[in-house]
């Protein structure tokens, strides 16, 4: 028997406004589920970031000539000052650097804020000119959360690092707040392809 | 001359590589990402605390810092190479790459100038004690210049 007899998925076309369905079966065995969608159904949500995309500031970061570059260099700047400080505490905790006592590097936290809010500002435009495409991609979707976790767990990390816990407990904190971090900025530049 | 200089190592191997594998081109740009945030925090740590705004870090330690953005510039010089090799024509006539270039060389220059005029004045500095007004143009120099650096290299896909 080949191989592709035990296993099926067939994906049923919408005929007439009808969910489409996914039927798979396995040597016999089926089961039908509805083929789940997120972005062909009009919703509310869409008239919303239809909006977000006719906003002054969405029309204008789009359809100006340098008004897409200049948010995109804007962001790459305050990434450098984020991330660049998020790393230089992290490789410290994790003993890549040595020497620089972890808490006097955090005393440039000042500027990775700085940096976060230079992005926050830089990332809402360059959302609100594309912000139907954006939802709903999956890389962005994506880096919105490593953000998310990121953020929040170098958060913890200092707090364990100024409450002196385990040694193995911040370094993994540690690890999983910068592979978090270089996820974003990956899944970021990842936008561009997908 | 020029020219053939550029179609010799638009034909290389790292050229070649760099269009044919089609993950090679967004793999090197997140590694040059990786290598300018690394560059740029190493930086901050050591001309902030030069400039005064971050006292609380001590001189000579920010100062063992600086192998680290060596290090973070050789990546970003060899990822940089590799672009390229890719596409050697567009990146040799673009306007934001050669001015990108003109600044890196200026970075350079104003790098010497602190390791030759300020690094050894700067390691005896005792912790929290103010650098001299020289060194710390070099240090707000240094800021100043990457940062034009990044603006100009996100630059060169709108600067044809």
């Amino acid at each position: 028997m080949p191989a592709n007899d035990l296993f099926h998925i067939n994906r049923s076309e919408s005929v007439h406004g009808c969910t489409p369905v996914f039927t798979c079966s396995v040597q016999g065995f089926s089961l039908t589920l509805p083929a789940i969608q997120f972005t062909t159904r009009e919703t509310t949500m869409d008239g919303f970031l239809l909006a977000i995309e006719e906003s002054a500031l969405g029309v204008y970061i789009r359809e100006d000539a340098w008004g897409f570059a200049i948010a995109l260099s804007v962001h790459a700047v305050g990434m450098a000052m984020a991330l660049g400080v998020v790393m230089l505490v992290n490789f410290r905790i994790l003993g890549v650097l040595k020497q620089v006592p972890v808490l006097a590097h955090s005393a440039l936290f000042g500027t990775a804020w700085l940096g976060f809010i230079i992005n926050l500002l830089s990332g809402i435009a360059l959302y609100s000119s594309h912000a139907t495409e954006y939802t709903y991609q999956s890389v962005f979707i994506l880096k919105i959360t490593l953000l998310a976790i990121g953020g929040y767990l170098m958060k913890l990390t200092m707090e364990a690092v100024e409450a002196k816990a385990d040694e193995a407990r911040i370094r993994l904190y540690s690890f999983v707040t910068i592979s978090c971090w270089i996820g974003a900025v990956i899944t970021g530049r990842l936008m561009a392809y997908f | 001359m020029i020219d053939s200089f550029l179609t010799l190592l638009s034909d290389s191997f790292v050229g070649n590589l760099m269009r044919d594998v089609f993950w090679m081109w967004p793999f090197t740009e997140n590694l040059h990402f990786m290598g300018l945030c690394a560059l740029f925090g190493g930086l901050l740590a050591i001309d902030l605390r030069v400039i005064g705004v971050c006292r609380f870090i001590p001189m000579s330690a920010a100062l063992t810092l600086i192998p680290y953005v060596i290090a973070a510039f050789a990546v970003n010089l060899v990822t940089g190479f590799m672009f390229f090799c890719g596409d050697p024509f567009r990146y040799f006539y673009n306007l934001a790459f050669q001015w990108k270039m003109a600044l890196v060389l200026l970075a350079g220059i104003n790098a010497l100038w602190f390791w030759f005029g300020e690094h050894a004045k700067l390691s005896k500095l005792a912790d929290g004690v103010e650098a001299d007004f020289g060194a710390k143009v070099i240090a707000a120099l240094s800021l100043a210049i990457w940062v034009g650096v990044i603006i100009l290299g996100r630059l060169i896909p709108y600067l044809e």
